[in-house]
């Protein structure tokens, strides 16, 4: 049985992704823009609403930081493991569309 | 220069506000209250027309409010009028490099259209039905009379017969409450039938999730 929360959207596996490490959220955005090559850009509103609903979800969780203004994120246990979920999945249909020669 | 305007969804709005910016002008402030908007004139030497884009947003902690405002100006978009408490949040962009919307899918604008259709809906219920009981609890005082008899949202025996200083004594001292009574129903009345249109209107511009 696939977990509900399957299949994650674009921006929530780039987040998730970037999460690995602690970062807020404007540094998070920067990031998921580097390593998609300028491909995926998120915006500022679309940035908070996918972090509060991380949160809520326990996947990422907030971790103390020096800086006053920003809340700094991390992936959670749980975070870690829909990721591995979602992986697993892409990589499944990655080896099944090489086997139609794509 | 002030404008006034009422708008029934965010992205009417929206899109009024670029289209002032758009003949030369930017936004300066807004009173939500009185639905005053105050533009400036973009300086001659500026080529930079920037966007204002509109953010709903439920009450959030002091703390989480200031990460939300300094998450928006990291991302160049530096907030004209907004607040903790929730409500419509303006942003303008502050340089031209910035990003050219504050949504980068359509399921986050749909998410803050709906936000914004559910406070409406919450409210406009609230409203009216402070309208109505207040409706209520004076037709139990004085009948149900729906005519429109001023004199009869006086309470005091036999005011109207009443004269010279003795009438006008009881006058002044039973109008506030009067105006408490009456006005802050009819208030309640238009507060609440706005938010109704409003939810109603926002209603159809976005598929329930």
């Amino acid at each position: 049985m696939r977990d509900e929360h399957l299949p994650l959207t674009e921006t929530t596996f780039y987040i998730l992704l970037v999460l690995n490490q602690p970062l807020h959220g404007y540094a998070a955005m920067q990031k998921i823009r580097q390593l998609s090559h300028e491909q995926v850009k998120i915006a500022a509103g679309t940035m908070y609403g996918a972090i509060e609903k991380l949160l809520k979800l326990r996947w990422i969780q907030e971790v103390p930081s020096a800086d006053q203004r920003r809340r700094v994120y991390q992936l959670t246990d749980s975070g870690r493991i829909i990721l591995k979920l979602e992986t697993d999945r892409l990589r499944e249909l990655s080896r099944l569309a090489a086997d139609f020669n794509y | 220069m002030r404008k006034y305007k009422i708008f029934w969804s965010l992205a009417t709005e929206e899109r009024w506000l670029n289209q002032v910016q758009a003949a030369g002008f930017y936004l300066t402030a807004v009173n939500r209250l009185l639905h005053q908007y105050t533009f400036r004139q973009l300086s001659h030497s500026t080529s930079f027309q920037p966007k204002v884009c509109l953010d709903f947003q439920k009450p959030l902690s002091w703390r989480r409010y200031q990460d939300y405002c300094q998450l928006f100006a990291d991302s160049g978009w530096q907030l004209i009028q907004g607040s903790r408490f929730g409500g419509i949040q303006y942003f303008q962009q502050s340089y031209q490099a910035a990003d050219q919307e504050i949504f980068s899918d359509e399921q986050s604008r749909q998410a803050n259209w709906r936000r914004d259709h559910e406070y409406a809906r919450r409210y406009s219920i609230i409203f009216l039905s402070e309208a109505i009981l207040f409706r209520v609890t004076h037709a139990s005082a004085t009948g149900l009379d729906l005519t429109f008899d001023f004199r009869q949202w006086y309470l005091t025996p036999g005011i109207w017969h009443l004269q010279g200083f003795s009438f006008w004594k009881a006058f002044l001292i039973e109008t506030p409450f009067v105006a408490f009574r009456n006005l802050s129903m009819y208030l309640f009345l238009i507060i609440g039938l706005y938010y109704l249109a409003r939810s109603l209107y926002n209603g159809g511009k976005f598929a329930k999730s």
